[in-house]
């Protein structure tokens, strides 16, 4: 088994005023040579946007974007006609192929919005556009990985055009759980999204993260109670 | 990195990302950048010898690979860009930079 230990400390960070971002990954003026990707996933950016403020209109083309807003709501509006608000406990996907337009806004004038937004380059290039939501399983449910993302339609969760597959999940003390990766030659990315895990005997605290890659199954034990996180299992290379 | 001199040519089949590409290949000082979106007309622009070529939608891969061995041999660098805006282009710059500064 291979690993990679990425510190929250560590991370990327741009201080825009309206926009505050951690970049887990080098993006924008954020570069760092050792960091530019854990396989196909390229970007894991933890946004928070000040109330009524956003990303006007920007293009993405050829990868998959998926968001996932940890506290408030974020409105989207795309060049496919797309005009939605993707709400606390939802997921949204979208695939840009040959090209979207879209701006995301905090949907509040008086909360902050606080998302995680991840990139994933795509098993094929060029396809054409798509933009998904679902409502995410009860992750209330404490103890237990829902998946929330995969390849397949007829899967659990939402889906993009790459062999990855999404888990989230709330643990209590002590509460401990294997997981399988789903694929030879994927990798997972496990992310804190809150209170604190042990990971193949990694300790990992709020926003930390640990790459994992070469193995079948990792094992995973949460320190506190109501401790979160977000599993990223991706192919470690396009072949 | 916005002074150093670079040659660009950037490809991409989606006019209006091409548009925003070739304008933001242009910040830097002395940046110069050729957009192109027909996919036949690549060849002819790397024999003006750019320094980099950025390849988006459209790449078809018989001409990449045509282009990739081109480049080789004339030691243009290729970019292959994905996501549209500057978040990961800048980046992607700036690793040709360094290896350009390693190698020399």
């Amino acid at each position: 088994m291979k690993q990679v230990l990425h510190l929250a400390q560590e991370r990327g960070s741009a201080n825009h005023g309206w926009l505050n971002s951690h970049h887990s990954f080098s993006f924008a003026n954020y570069y760092n040579p050792q960091k530019m990707n854990f396989g196909l996933l390229r970007v894991l950016n933890d946004d928070t946007v000040a109330p009524g403020m956003g990303f006007g209109k920007h293009p993405h083309d050829n990868m998959e974007i998926i968001s996932i807003p940890l506290q408030g709501d974020l409105e989207h509006e795309d060049s496919m006609g797309n005009k939605a608000v993707i709400r606390e406990g939802e997921i949204q996907a979208m695939s840009a192929g040959t090209g979207i337009f879209h701006s995301e806004y905090n949907a509040s004038k008086s909360d902050q919005v606080k998302f995680l937004q991840i990139w994933i380059f795509p098993r094929e290039k060029d396809v054409a556009p798509r933009y998904d939501q679902i409502v995410l399983p009860d992750l209330s449910k404490a103890n237990t990985l829902h998946q929330v993302l995969s390849p397949n339609p007829d899967d659990a969760g939402i889906w993009v055009h790459q062999d990855a597959w999404f888990n989230m999940g709330t643990f209590d003390n002590g509460a401990s759980q294997s997981y399988d990766i789903k694929r030879s030659n994927n990798g997972v990315y496990a992310f804190i999204i809150d209170g604190s895990f042990e990971i193949e005997g990694q300790k990992l605290g709020k926003r930390d993260a640990l790459g994992l890659w070469e193995t079948d199954t990792i094992q995973i034990k949460s320190l506190e109670a109501g401790s979160r996180l977000l599993l990223i299992d991706v192919p470690m290379n396009f072949s | 990195m916005l002074h150093t001199p670079i040659k660009f040519v950037a490809f991409n089949t989606n006019e209006k990302i091409l548009r925003i590409l070739v304008r933001i290949l242009k910040r830097g000082a002395s940046w110069e950048c050729s957009g192109i979106a027909q996919i036949e007309q690549v060849q002819s622009a790397l024999e003006d010898k750019p320094d980099v070529l950025v390849i988006g939608v459209g790449g078809q891969e018989q001409y990449v690979a045509q282009w990739t061995n081109y480049c080789e041999t004339q030691g243009i660098h290729i970019i292959h860009h994905y996501g549209g805006g500057s978040g990961l282009l800048f980046n992607s710059i700036q690793a040709y930079l360094d290896q350009k500064e390693q190698s020399s």
